[in-house]
């Protein structure tokens, strides 16, 4: 009787699960969906029902540990093999692990040589195999070289520059190099719509927890103007930088919240998580893709803290007026070569007011910024981002 | 010190005055503006003038007998010679100018301020001499403070940052749209793109052909050229249509962009781009103009796309050779 109830069990969490991944929105992104569709049915099943989302699947003759994601709606946002452990995760960025894990999937249940061609044409990802490029496969076949490389006891070795990403896997059978380039899209799976809308899930349910401003190193501030300091940080463009304002006290410097400094209290809010921003609300407008929007509101304090890993912020003020305070955060993402941005804009009076009060802000995410040649041509310049 | 000396350098140099008189050992101080405007009384600010030209000239004088400065009573407050002297003990400095006229500048919590005044500091290296003092004033009068406006100059750059952080912002939301527009073609969304060309959009794409013609020997040998076809929107929509039919997939990628800002309008911007065109069926690479109009930048409108291939006769196409903005006569 037990064992029937287990059976049933198994059955009717597989069949809901099953089904549930069945309709194109239980995906994050139509590429993940694809790569699902391509797992045997009993991996799929295995994968569904196990607490932990990962599991053995057979590929292609080939035993490989896969696991899978699941964001906040349920959604599937990750799947690829199991292949780093815990302390990967300290030293990499997430993003990155995870699409070498997914790529790897791919290459094993897609090996063929139209998709090595065209991951390497389309997508600029190129697989050397013992440092020799995997391009022309003839007779040998993926699915017979990378489950020796990849199951063994093996290191990893992420390095990047500006443009590409380089990870190199070295395994006692051999080693397995995957270049590819540093773009949002090549390395999430995702494209403009899919990351936005991922992103938006992400901040509407965010919660900063502990995050006040770093103690700030005396040594680093600057005088700046009256009483003030300015921590001098990296220029993004021209006037576009993570300058914060400090005022100090003896020893004590903290960073300006005072409507007697608008503009840098005004800076300050989008650049650092501290007490003074808490009750200031976003109300945002985002583009999603096309003519698809989406308005929200978020606490600034957790806008800001969710893009403090990862991402770099700058501000740059555009309206310094009696009436108007007008400015633009760029949020710089340099793993994935991409910027979100923020402009946002405010009464002087209603932003140092006490109480919850709230800004309008128009967003804009993924811009890329690997494909730029000169954002100002027409003048000639060698502006290049 | 050295290290906020050298923050100041660029700045400094753009704000001073630029009188290049000899230090002297009299510094005579005129203030106007704000906090005169605001009606002070006259005898404060005179008190405030007299107190500025007192201290600069001690200041002169104490750097000419290579002395500690001193200064008369009533003049500054202790704890500002207390952190005067510590930044003599740094460099001694001069002030570079026998008159001073500036602004005095009532300060929201009280007293007064005046800057910009140009000094020399004695022991700093050749390219970070100049600096620029400020002196704060208590409401009586009395100098309360006294440090170099290292700043000043970030400050008056933040100020005026406006243009070109707006112009800044308008270009990323030009990428913005071309990336939405190259995510279209990749989701196959014909009627968004259908939404974002013109109805009276100009759309020319241009095709390799071969042609024979005769060399100077009169033999005729196959030479490639490039013929341009002129699309309408509805034509060019259609076509797209059947291409999203018959192929799983479209994979469009945009590499070197540029965006151009046309002179006469300046809401109208011309975008050049290398286009990777991938399908199912069919892969090239070409350039792309896009000349688009952002007077509603919630609704942009492309008013003309041009399609050059990247390569005839096996010649990368010359910049020379590639659609420009300017060769587009715009009538708004």
């Amino acid at each position: 009787m037990r064992q029937l109830l287990t059976l049933f069990s198994l059955i009717f969490s597989c069949v809901a699960v099953c089904s549930k991944l069945s309709a194109q929105d239980a995906f994050t992104s139509n590429r993940l969906n694809e790569l699902f569709a391509q797992l045997p049915l009993d991996c799929k099943n295995a994968l569904s029902r196990s607490t932990e989302n990962k599991c053995n699947c057979n590929i292609k003759g080939n035993a490989m540990p896969i696991k899978a994601s699941f964001n906040t709606q349920g959604q599937l946002s990750h799947l690829g093999l199991d292949l780093f452990s815990f302390d990967a995760n300290l030293i990499y960025p997430n993003t990155v692990l995870s699409f070498l894990e997914r790529c790897y999937l791919e290459f094993l249940v897609w090996d063929d040589p139209t998709m090595i061609e065209r991951k390497n044409k389309e997508d600029k990802i190129a697989l050397l195999i013992n440092e020799k490029l995997f391009n022309n496969p003839g007779t040998e076949k993926l699915h017979s070289i990378l489950p020796i490389l990849l199951s063994n006891e093996k290191d990893l070795n992420i390095l990047q520059d500006s443009l590409y990403y380089q990870a190199i896997i070295t395994s006692p059978k051999g080693k397995a190099t995957l270049l590819f380039a540093a773009n949002y899209q090549v390395v999430s799976g995702m494209d403009k719509k899919e990351y936005a809308e991922e992103l938006i899930q992400s901040l509407k349910t965010y919660q900063a927890k502990g995050y006040l401003f770093a103690t700030v190193d005396e040594a680093r501030l600057k005088p700046y103007r009256d009483e003030l300091k300015v921590n001098i940080g990296k220029d993004y463009f021209k006037t576009i930088s993570s300058n914060t304002y400090f005022k100090c006290s003896g020893n004590d410097c903290n960073p300006i919240f005072d409507s007697q400094y608008p503009l840098e209290s005004f800076i300050n809010a989008f650049l650092i998580s501290g007490n003074f921003n808490q009750d200031v609300y976003l109300s945002i407008d985002q583009k999603i893709y096309a003519n698809e929007k989406a308005q929200y509101e978020v606490k600034l304090f957790d806008f800001v803290a969710y893009f403090q890993n990862d991402y770099e912020l700058y501000f740059g003020i555009e309206n310094n007026s009696e009436n108007l305070l007008e400015g633009t955060l760029v949020i710089l993402n340099r793993h994935l070569n991409f910027i979100n941005l923020l402009h946002v804009s405010s009464e002087p009076q209603a932003f140092f007011k006490t109480g919850k009060r709230v800004l309008k802000a128009k967003f804009y995410t993924n811009i890329p910024s690997d494909n730029i040649k000169n954002l100002f041509a027409e003048k000639g310049n060698t502006n290049k981002r | 010190m050295k290290t906020a000396i050298k923050s100041l350098q660029v700045f400094a140099l753009l704000i001073f005055c630029t009188n290049n008189v000899h230090a002297q050992d009299i510094v005579n101080v005129k203030l106007s503006g704000k906090g005169i405007e605001m009606g002070e009384n006259n005898a404060l600010i005179s008190q405030i003038e007299n107190n500025a030209s007192t201290f600069l000239s001690a200041i002169n004088t104490a750097t000419v007998k290579k002395a500690k400065p001193k200064f008369s009573s009533g003049t500054i407050s202790s704890d500002a010679q207390v952190s005067l002297l510590a930044m003599w003990e740094m460099s001694r400095f001069t002030c570079s100018s026998a008159t001073i006229e500036e602004r005095l500048i009532k300060k929201p919590q009280g007293g007064f301020e005046v800057r910009n005044i140009p000094v020399i500091m004695e022991e700093a290296p050749a390219d970070e001499k100049e600096q620029e003092l400020v002196l704060i004033f208590n409401s009586n009068g009395l100098i309360d403070n006294v440090y170099l406006s290292i700043e000043t100059g970030r400050y008056n750059q933040l100020l005026n940052a406006g243009n070109d952080v707006t112009e800044f912002r308008r270009r990323q939301i030009i990428l913005d749209f071309i990336e939405n527009f190259r995510t279209a073609y990749n989701r196959k969304d014909a009627d968004y793109l259908s939404s974002v060309f013109s109805e009276d959009a100009l759309i020319i794409t241009g095709k390799v052909v071969q042609v024979s013609r005769p060399d100077a020997s009169g033999q005729f040998l196959p030479k490639q050229t490039v013929q341009y076809q002129k699309q309408t929107k509805k034509e060019y929509i259609e076509k797209l249509r059947r291409i999203f039919k018959s192929n799983d997939y479209i994979n469009v990628k945009f590499d070197e962009i540029e965006i151009k800002q046309h002179k006469k309008y300046p809401t109208i911007y011309g975008v050049n781009m290398m286009q990777g065109w991938n399908t199912s069926r069919y892969s090239d690479v070409g350039y792309l103009l896009l000349v688009i109009d952002f007077t509603d930048d919630e609704k942009p409108q492309i008013h003309v796309r041009t399609w050059q291939p990247d390569r005839v006769d096996g010649k990368k196409l010359s910049d020379q050779e590639k659609f420009k903005l300017e060769q587009f006569n715009i009538a708004k």
